[in-house]
Formats: C-alpha cells, structure tokens, sequence
C-alpha cells in the first residue's frame, strides 16, 4: 500500500520529512538495523520514531522483525526493496535540486 | 542530530539550500553508523577461531575436516552474535572490497606458505601460521579501536 504517491523526478513527501528521509539514509546503509540504533542516532523518543516508521512500513517502503534478545523484545528494521528504491529516487531529486549529478550519500 | 519534530513538518519542495542541508544530514547519519567501536571480544572471539581453524590443518585429514566446520560455524555463530548485539547487520555489497582484500590477503598469503611448509614436511608451519593469522585479527582489532577512539 502506498500512504502518498511519490512527484515526478523521484522527490518523495512520505521521506523527505527529516526525520523519515535519517531513518531511510541508515536503513540505505545497512541489510537490516535495530529499532534502538534507529532511535539513539536520531535522537527522537520511541513513540516518535515509531510512528514514523508505521509511515514507512504503510507506504510499504519498510519491514519490521520482532525479536528477543535477553528475555528483552527487540524489533528490526529494513527497507523492502520499493523503499529502497525510492529512497535512492529521493536523493537523486535533492542532488537534482542542489544542482549536481555526483552522489556524496554513496561515497 | 535530528530533533523530536512533529510528523511531516517539511511537507514542501525544498530550497537547493535545504536540499543540500537534507543530503549534508543524510551523509553525517551514514557515516556515523561506521563510526560504532567494535568490542574487543569479537577480535579476540575471531583470533582464536582463526588459529585454531589454522591449527586444525595439524589433524589427520578426517579430523581437520570436521573440526574446520565445526570452527567455521561457531565462527559464522560469533558474527551473528556480534551483529545481534550492535543493532546493525551491513548489506553485504556495502562493505568496502578493497577493506576486504587488504584483510584477507596476508591472511591467505600466510596460509599457503604454511601449506607450502607443510609439503615438504615442515609441519611447524602451521603453528607460526596460527600465530601470524591470529596476531593479524588482533592487530586489525587493536587499529579499530584505536581508530575510532581518535576520532571521537
């Protein structure tokens, strides 16, 4: 299911809000992370963090694993394939917008 | 880095300011991810899975074998454990190869010298290989560390 359709040239408002576009740039970086990296990099409460990634996963753009490590529930995330792809679609429409074709998110 | 923002509070075409503002954050959150201080026990978990897999050649045939894949899979289970324990499992084609070629080379240079020894009867290969492979992991550990304390 798709929360919102992403404009023409790949700019997508379901990612572009800052903090969904950091939790799709770690979620691009890695095969899969914890929802509590997610949370200590951004710097947000869980109850934030996961209403953004309950955007993302209803936009079908992420996944989540529910896990137990030590007795303690953890959940992992990752991008489902269209996620990626339109988290790469997304900043090739920022660099368009910034005016360059070079790509500093994969260096 | 980012703050408890409401949801969706950027809901417009950005400004090429905010756009390259947007990648700036974008590339601080990816690199800060490899800035994450490995523990000392997985380098000295995998030196000694190493050595003793190197040891292991020292075994009758039969023998080596089982205990090479015994070694390999309580080695695959130390990484699994790591990556459980950091919050991060890398995507396999996102790991630099030329990381992976630089760490793995002396490695199996060291491996088939000891192999070479071992042809013409000098076993002992084997132990200095262990040692040689060992340090290594140690070593690449220490450097991480090392590394990543500097920098932060």
């Amino acid at each position: 299911m798709t929360a919102q359709a992403p404009e023409p040239g790949g700019f997508n408002l379901v990612i572009h809000a800052p903090n969904r576009l950091l939790i799709c740039a770690l979620l691009d970086s890695v095969a899969e992370i914890e929802f509590g990296v997610v949370q200590e990099r951004l710097s947000v409460s869980a109850s934030v963090l996961s209403k953004h990634v309950t955007v993302l996963a209803e936009a079908g753009y992420v996944t989540q694993r529910k896990a137990v490590r030590e007795t303690r529930p953890r959940v992992w995330l990752q991008f489902t394939p269209e996620g990626r792809a339109a988290y790469r679609a997304h900043v090739a429409a920022l660099q368009a917008i910034v005016g360059t074709q070079s790509d500093p998110v994969e260096a | 880095m980012a703050s408890d923002a409401p949801l969706d509070s950027t809901a417009h075409r950005p400004t090429p300011a905010e756009a390259a503002a947007a990648l700036r954050q974008v590339r601080d959150a990816q690199s800060s991810l490899g800035r994450r201080l490995a523990p000392s026990w997985y380098f000295a978990a995998v030196a000694a899975m190493l050595g003793a897999t190197t040891l292991s050649q020292l075994l009758p045939t039969a023998a080596t074998i089982v205990v090479t894949l015994a070694l390999v899979a309580i080695m695959g289970a130390v990484v699994r454990v790591f990556f459980d324990r950091a919050g991060v499992v890398p995507q396999v084609g996102k790991v630099n190869a030329r990381w992976i070629i630089l760490a793995t080379t002396p490695l199996v240079l060291v491996t088939l010298a000891a192999a070479w020894l071992d042809d013409s009867g000098r076993e002992w290969g084997w132990i200095v290989a262990a040692i040689v492979n060992s340090g290594t992991v140690l070593g690449v550990g220490w450097w991480h560390r090392r590394q990543l304390r500097a920098g932060a």
